[in-house]
C-alpha cells in the first residue's frame, strides 16, 4: 500500500494534470469556437440567424449565402485584387530583401548595425503617420487607386521586417559552406544564389507566408489607396459592416472565404512557421 | 603569367592596404545590394515621416490645397482638445489591461503547454488561428458573438441567469472598451504565449531540476528560478503586445467606429479620423507624431531588452 506521504504526492500529481488539461481545454475551446460559430453562423440562412433561443447546432445547412456571395462581381474582384497585391508585394519585398539582407548579414560596410537596428523601429512605426503624404506621392505619380500604389506602399511598409527576419535567416547559414563556395570561384552573388539561398529556402518560404498574411490582411492602407476601381477584400468586407444593416450569414460568408486559404496554409506550414516567429521576435 | 606572378606579390606586400581596399569594395557593393530597398524606404517611409512632421507644423486647408505654418501649436493643441483627453485616458486603459491580462494569461498558457503533455504540437497549431487570419474578420466574427439581442454570449449569460437584461457589449460606453480589449486579447495572447514558451524552453533545465530536487515547490521554482530567467523575454514580449495594442486600428474601426459616446476613440484611431474624416491634416499629423514618439521609444527599450538577453 501507499505510504500517506505518497498518497499525497499522487493527488498532487493527479490535480496537477487535471488543471494542466483543463487549462488547455479551454484554450482550445476559446481559439476554435469563434471562428467554428462563424463557419455555423455562413452555413444558415440570413433569416434563421435571428430565431430564439440561436440554434446551437442549426437544423438546416444551405450554401446560400456563399453563393450570393460568389455572385457578387465586386467581392469576387476584391480577392482577384487582393491576390495580385499580396503576391506581388511579396516578390518585391523577397527580391530586394534577400539583397538587402545578404548584405546586412555577410557584408561590413559602415553603419552596418544602425540600419539593422532601425529596421526594426521603420517596422513599429504607426502606419497613420506615412499615410497621408504616401497618398499624396501616390496620387502625384497618378498611381491612386491602382494596383501599383498599394504594391508599392505595402512593400515599403513590409520590406523592413522582411529583411530583419532574412537577416537572421542568412546568418544562420554556416561561413565556411559560403567559403567553400567562393573558393571554387563563385562571385557573392553565385554563392548567395546556389549555397545560402537553397540552404534557407524553408524560411525563406515562411517569410513570404508572412509578407503575404499581412499584406493580404491589411485594412488601413489598403482602405484609403484604394477607393473604387481597386477596392481590396479587407475593405471590401468592411463595407459590408454598416450601422444599421448587417447581414451576417454573407458577411461571415465572405469572411470564411477571404480567411480560410491562408490559415488552411498557415496550418500546414505550422512547424516553420512557429520557429520563425518566435526566432524573428526572440533573437 | 608574368603579370599574374608580379600582381600577386604586390598583393602580399600590401596586405593591409588591400584589406582595406577590399572592404571599401564590400562596403561599395553592400551599397549596391541595398539601393532598391534603400529607395524604396527612403521614398515611401522616411520622405512620407518627414512631410508628415511638415505636415503637423502647419494647418493644411484642404479646400485651397494651401499650408500655412503655425510652428508646434498642433502639439500643444491636443491639452485643450476633449477628445484627445478622452482618446489618451481609453489609451491608457486599453494598454494597461492588455498588457497586465496579456502577459498573465500568456504566461499561465506557455507554463501549462511547457508540461510534459501529449499533443503539444496540435496545442501550438492551434495559437496560430487568431494570428492568422485578419483582424477585420475577427471584428466580424466578435460582431456577430456580442451582438445585444442575437449574439450567442448574450444568450448564454442570460440562459445561466447570470443577467437579467442582454448586456449592449459594444453599444454601451461601459462596456465597449473592454469588449475591444478582450477581442485583441484574443487575437494576440497566442502569439505572446508562442514567444513566451520558446523562451521557456530555452532556459537551462538543470537549475530547475536541481531546485526541485532541493524541495523548491512549483510555485518558488517559478518565482525564484524560472521568472527571473524568463525576464527578458516577458519584457519583449511585452513591448511586442503595447505596440500592436496602441496600433489598434481595424478592429475599433470596424465594431465600434470609436463609440458609443467616444468611449473606445484611442490616439492611434483620433489620429486617422481627424485626417481623414474631419480633415485636420495638420493637427490629425501632430497626432500621429505623438504615437510615433512613443512607439519609437518602445522600440529603443525592446533593443535594450535584446543586448540584455544576448548578454545573459
Amino acid at each position: 500500500m501507499f505510504s500517506g506521504e505518497q498518497t499525497k504526492y499522487l493527488y498532487l500529481e493527479k490535480g496537477r494534470k487535471l488543471l494542466v488539461y483543463s487549462l488547455i481545454i479551454a484554450m482550445l475551446l476559446m481559439i476554435w469556437l469563434p471562428y467554428v460559430w462563424m463557419i455555423l453562423t455562413s452555413l444558415q440562412k440570413e433569416l434563421d440567424l435571428y430565431n430564439y433561443p440561436p440554434p446551437i447546432l442549426p437544423k438546416k445547412l444551405t450554401l446560400e449565402s456563399y453563393k450570393f456571395v460568389l455572385k457578387d462581381e465586386k467581392f469576387v474582384n476584391s480577392l482577384y485584387h487582393s491576390a495580385i497585391v499580396s503576391f506581388t508585394t511579396t516578390a518585391i519585398c523577397l527580391t530586394a530583401g534577400t539583397l538587402g539582407a545578404y548584405a546586412i548579414a555577410r557584408l561590413r560596410f559602415p553603419f552596418r548595425n544602425t540600419l539593422y537596428f532601425s529596421l526594426m523601429i521603420l517596422y513599429m512605426l504607426p502606419g497613420i503617420a506615412m499615410l497621408i503624404p504616401l497618398l499624396i506621392i501616390i496620387r502625384k505619380l497618378g498611381l491612386i487607386d491602382t494596383h501599383l500604389g498599394i504594391i508599392l506602399a505595402l512593400s515599403a511598409f513590409l520590406l523592413p521586417l522582411v529583411m530583419w527576419f532574412l537577416k537572421g535567416l542568412f546568418e544562420s547559414v554556416p561561413l565556411d559552406l559560403e567559403k567553400a563556395a567562393r573558393v571554387d570561384g563563385c562571385t557573392r552573388l553565385q554563392s548567395l544564389s546556389r549555397v545560402i539561398l537553397p540552404i534557407s529556402s524553408p524560411g525563406i518560404a515562411v517569410t513570404a507566408i508572412f509578407a503575404i498574411l499581412t499584406s493580404w490582411n491589411e485594412l488601413m492602407f489598403a482602405k484609403v489607396l484604394g477607393v473604387f476601381n481597386i477596392r481590396l477584400v479587407t475593405p471590401a468586407i468592411s463595407d459590408w459592416i454598416t450601422p444599421y444593416d448587417i447581414h451576417f450569414s454573407e458577411l461571415s460568408a465572405g469572411s470564411i472565404i477571404a480567411s480560410a486559404p491562408l490559415l488552411v496554409i498557415v496550418l500546414i506550414l505550422q512547424r516553420y512557421i512557429i520557429q520563425g516567429l518566435t526566432e524573428g521576435a526572440i533573437k | 603569367m608574368q603579370t599574374y606572378d608580379s600582381w600577386a606579390i604586390s598583393l602580399k606586400n600590401n596586405e593591409q592596404e588591400i584589406a582595406e581596399r577590399r572592404q571599401m569594395n564590400e562596403g561599395k557593393f553592400a551599397f549596391l545590394l541595398l539601393l532598391p530597398s534603400l529607395i524604396l524606404i527612403a521614398v515611401l517611409i522616411l520622405y512620407p515621416l518627414i512631410y508628415s512632421f511638415v505636415l503637423s507644423l502647419s494647418n493644411f486647408d484642404i479646400q485651397e490645397m494651401t499650408r500655412t505654418y503655425v510652428g508646434f501649436s498642433n502639439y500643444l493643441a491636443i491639452f485643450e482638445d476633449q477628445r484627445f483627453a478622452i482618446s489618451l485616458k481609453n489609451t491608457l486603459i486599453y494598454l494597461l489591461l492588455n498588457l497586465i491580462l496579456g502577459i498573465v494569461i500568456s504566461l499561465i498558457l506557455a507554463l501549462v503547454l511547457d508540461e510534459p503533455i501529449r499533443g503539444k504540437a496540435l496545442y501550438k497549431t492551434s495559437l496560430l488561428v487568431p494570428w492568422a487570419i485578419s483582424p477585420i474578420v475577427v471584428s466580424v466574427m466578435f460582431l456577430w458573438i456580442f451582438h445585444a439581442n442575437y449574439g450567442i454570449v448574450n444568450y448564454a449569460l442570460l440562459s445561466l441567469g447570470l443577467v437579467r437584461e442582454p448586456i449592449q457589449f459594444l453599444g454601451d460606453p461601459a462596456y465597449a472598451l473592454y469588449t475591444i480589449t478582450f477581442v485583441n486579447l484574443w487575437k494576440f495572447v497566442p502569439l505572446v504565449t508562442l514567444i513566451l514558451l520558446t523562451g521557456l524552453q530555452n532556459l537551462n533545465r538543470d537549475q530547475i531540476k536541481a531546485a526541485k530536487i532541493d524541495g523548491a515547490n512549483a510555485i518558488q521554482r517559478f518565482i525564484y528560478i524560472i521568472l527571473p530567467h524568463l525576464r527578458p523575454t516577458i519584457l519583449a514580449a511585452s513591448i511586442v503586445l503595447i505596440v500592436f495594442s496602441l496600433l489598434t486600428f481595424d478592429l475599433v474601426y470596424a465594431m465600434t467606429g470609436g463609440g458609443p459616446a467616444d468611449s473606445t476613440f484611442m490616439l492611434y484611431f483620433l489620429a486617422y479620423k481627424t485626417s481623414f474624416d474631419w480633415l485636420r491634416l495638420g493637427y490629425g499629423a501632430s497626432i500621429a507624431y505623438w504615437v510615433t514618439f512613443i512607439v519609437v521609444i518602445l522600440a529603443i527599450l525592446m533593443h535594450r531588452f535584446f543586448r540584455e538577453r544576448k548578454a545573459v
